[in-house]
């Protein structure tokens, strides 16, 4: 098939989704009222939205809860006294 | 957070899922039928002010629920455990009072097969009966497991998020089914 051919085809499929609306065509409708419309198209959203809007959810909590864990995890490291020979606060666990 | 929780927590998101696909097909349903002819002419009605009053008291065990996590924290075993006994007679008062609303609109025709409302209501209201009786045998066995010291953290903070679970998915459908 030739590009401008196969272009004019693609095209021509793109325009007769918009035709959807206008004839209230739906795979799954059994009723053409806009109510039933209005339930799929908000039931889509909310079905793509809800999945997405809770990972966001728990990806938040966690990197803020994992942020709480990891200074307390340096907080601990700076407490760590090392030992020296030349220090004076350390001779009596050297002696 | 604990082990526990974060199980619990990936759990409920399924569970969640599962609750809004069913909201979705019930709300699709819904709006196809004609004007005025939802809830079906030829079945009962669903007893709006009692679940209410079901509802009002699912939402103070949750609240008991959470006092009893605040005390826990704070005092021990013996400060959460009038919450956790208020909580647990909440919840057993709820699936109790829920049944013998089913037996009611069973004896008045609502059955599983007498119509779409009686369909989606069933499995609904069913699926989230199921989740409220699992809920209060745990609810149940964590309280004495606390009364004999036998409590783990773990153990606890799971079933206090599932509890939340069955408490607030409720008004939504209650919202959606009955209202």
């Amino acid at each position: 098939m030739s590009g401008p051919r196969w272009a004019a085809r693609l095209a021509a499929f793109a325009v007769s989704g918009l035709w959807a609306g206008a004839v209230h065509a739906c795979a799954v409708c059994v009723t053409a009222s806009e109510r039933n419309r209005l339930a799929f198209f908000f039931t889509t959203i909310f079905l793509t939205l809800l999945p997405l809007g809770l990972i966001v959810a728990g990806l938040y909590w966690l990197s803020r809860h994992s942020k709480g864990l990891l200074a307390a995890e340096f907080e601990d490291r700076d407490e760590i006294v090392v030992p020296s020979p030349l220090d004076p606060r350390t001779e009596k666990t050297h002696a | 957070m604990d082990s526990g929780a974060l199980g619990m927590a990936l759990f409920i998101f399924t569970e969640v899922m599962l609750f809004a696909g069913f909201i979705s097909a019930f709300a699709i349903v819904k709006s196809s039928a004609p004007l005025g002819a939802w809830p079906p002419p030829d079945q009962p009605r669903l007893p709006i002010e009692r679940t209410a009053f079901n509802t009002l008291l699912l939402l103070l065990s949750g609240v008991a629920m959470y006092w009893a996590g605040r005390k826990h924290k704070q005092g021990g075993a013996t400060a959460a455990n009038p919450f956790m006994a208020a909580a647990l007679a909440l919840g057993v008062a709820f699936v109790g009072l829920q049944g013998m609303e089913w037996r009611a609109l069973l004896g008045q025709g609502l059955t599983l097969t007498s119509s779409q409302m009686g369909s989606f209501f069933f499995v609904i209201i069913g699926t989230h009966a199921v989740h409220a009786i699992i809920a209060v045998l745990t609810l149940a066995l964590t309280w004495r497991s606390m009364n004999s010291g036998r409590l783990t953290p773990n153990g606890f903070s799971a079933m206090r998020l599932f509890w939340y679970f069955v408490v607030l998915v409720w008004p939504l459908l209650y919202w959606q089914v009955y209202l």
